[in-house]
């Protein structure tokens, strides 16, 4: 996950722990994709006002109206982002995951949840394993 | 991914636990998160996830100042990259109400306690060869400032803040702008450029530790003038002894003007000459002639005689209030050498923690406010303290908190905390 620029006291001694100089290529890297994202994200939002309104807004749509639209739009935008890279994460971790007690090879599975995430909410398919040994449930997403 | 068994995402959950803070209950945060970002949560959720929360923070804290108070002998100061100039600590006691756990709902015995709350701040501080400022501030030659200020802090006394224990229902509001403004715009005066607190319900034997683990993680024990403020009770004292030997003890000189003051009222009957008694004690105090004013106040106490004793003076007695003032200067005249401060460019006034009880108060304190003696109670005062901080510790504590891969997918809440 990025964005973990947190300010820190100047005088602390954890203050340079997430700043070393690869980071800050790392950064730079992320801050240009980001760019780019951005504007194919703005042709989406001209393409959204064309679709609801192929003709333009008629003066009797208000301001407000827009934001609902654009807003139930930018939930489904964060839905469908969030669970596409949610679910990719979760499959990096294959089909088998050791259980962290024992270290016993289980199999995973998935289980929906739902997560509320800034601008909307997700629907998630967590891996679940299950360890025999230790008779308990664990979540290597923790 | 850092998700835990709740349904939020660690951003969500800032919000949320930001929302406790900032507003005055849990369910003005579940309306305002429903206003502000559309997230539809009750407020008994919001005061499980605050609980939660707040219960391992205050965990991590207790196992952080384990690991402090472990060290052996003498403990290594941590290095920090920008050394401070000058490390202040500011120590003072608040109030809440409490109600005892596990009585289910409603408020059950109920009762107050009181907080310990402590302000740390990296200031930047000049030195002098002379007296930066001989004469007493504007502020306190002011006299309706000054009478605002005094009955500030008797209120203050009358809610038992400033007493060890006290069983009475205090009164309502208290105002003590006047104090948490005092003496703050002299070009003298040290300025805080970081600020970091704590607060909780602990003693104060389980509270020193808690500051001395915070300082050392702010490097202030190899800051280059170190500084301890606080009022006259004793237990500030004891902690500064024990954790803090290194930094200069001073006694806050607002707590000076109102011993003399309200002794100037007790034994001057008339506004005048009382104001010339009160000017003359308080110069004398701020210029560090503290022995004078004791000496002049015995004087006074074998004019009026002695108390007599198994027989309770009536309210207002000069000779009570004179004991008491003597008491008090005696007891601190080692922390009160105010000229020798300045020079060195440390602070004189305990007004940064007076602001900090303030502002914590602002939370946890209010009509028909409780919180447990225990969990929820010690949970808000670090939600509290934490969003006070000029660092980002919340957030960056719901982004690292160590989640456990186990069902349920979060710390066990009952893990031992010290309140």
């Amino acid at each position: 996950m990025g964005g973990m620029l947190w300010q820190l006291d100047a005088g602390a001694p954890d203050c340079h722990k997430f700043k070393d100089e690869q980071d800050m290529d790392t950064k730079a890297i992320a801050e240009q994709k980001l760019k780019e994202i951005e504007e194919i994200a703005a042709g989406w939002g001209k393409l959204l006002a064309r679709e609801y309104f192929p003709g333009g807004p008629g003066l009797d749509v208000s301001l407000a109206d827009m934001e609902d639209i654009v807003a139930r739009a930018t939930k489904a935008i964060v839905s469908g982002a969030v669970e596409t890279m949610t679910a990719d994460q979760a499959d990096q971790l294959g089909v088998q995951a050791a259980c962290p007690g024992c270290g016993r090879m289980c199999e995973l599975q998935r289980k929906p949840r739902t997560v509320a995430v800034r601008g909307g909410s997700a629907d998630l398919a967590e891996p679940v394993g299950h360890c025999p040994t230790c008779r308990r449930d664990f979540f290597p997403s923790a | 991914m850092k998700l835990d068994g709740h349904g939020y995402s660690p951003s969500i959950l800032h919000r949320i636990l930001h929302m406790v803070v900032v507003t005055g209950s849990y369910e003005d945060a579940a309306t305002s998160l429903s206003v502000s970002s559309e997230l539809s949560i009750s407020s008994r959720e919001v005061n499980k996830l605050a609980t939660a929360i707040g219960t391992e923070m205050a965990g991590d804290r207790d196992s952080r100042t384990e690991q402090y108070v472990a060290q052996p002998l003498p403990r290594k100061a941590t290095k920090v990259d920008v050394c401070p100039d000058l490390a202040a600590i500011f120590c003072d006691g608040g109030r809440m109400r409490t109600r005892r756990e596990g009585q289910g709902t409603g408020v059950h015995e109920p009762h107050w306690r009181e907080t310990k709350n402590a302000g740390f701040h990296r200031m930047q501080s000049q030195s002098f060869t002379e007296d930066p400022q001989p004469d007493v501030p504007q502020c306190f030659r002011d006299q309706a400032y000054v009478e605002k200020l005094v009955n500030g802090l008797k209120s203050l006394k009358n809610e038992g803040r400033e007493e060890e224990t006290d069983a009475g229902e205090p009164s309502g509001e208290t105002d003590t702008s006047a104090s948490t403004n005092a003496g703050t715009t002299s070009a003298w005066q040290p300025k805080t450029l970081f600020r970091t607190c704590i607060s909780s319900l602990a003693d104060s034997k389980t509270f020193g530790p808690m500051m001395a683990t915070e300082a050392d993680r702010r490097g202030f024990f190899t800051a280059a003038k170190q500084a301890f403020l606080g009022d006259g009770l004793a237990y500030n004292w004891t902690i500064q002894k024990r954790w803090f030997p290194s930094f200069t003890p001073i006694a806050d000189f607002v707590h000076v003007v109102e011993y003399v003051y309200t002794t100037a009222k007790a034994i001057h009957p008339e506004v005048a000459p009382r104001w010339q008694q009160y000017l003359a004690w308080a110069t004398a105090c701020w210029q560090g002639r503290v022995g004078d004013v004791i000496e002049e106040l015995r004087q006074w106490q074998a004019r009026l005689g002695p108390l007599v004793k198994g027989q309770p003076p009536p309210d207002g007695d000069p000779r009570s209030i004179l004991q008491s003032t003597v008491t008090y200067l005696t007891n601190n005249l080692p922390r009160m050498d105010y000229a020798h401060y300045r020079r060195n460019g440390l602070p004189v006034t305990s007004s940064q923690a007076e602001s900090l009880v303030k502002q914590i108060s602002k939370r946890v304190k209010g009509t028909e406010k409780f919180f447990n003696d225990g969990r929820s109670g010690e949970a808000i005062l670090q939600l509290r303290a934490a969003i006070l901080c000029d660092d980002t510790r919340l957030e960056t504590w719901i982004r690292t908190r160590p989640i456990s891969p186990f069902s349920p997918r979060c710390r066990d809440p009952n893990n031992k905390i010290s309140a």
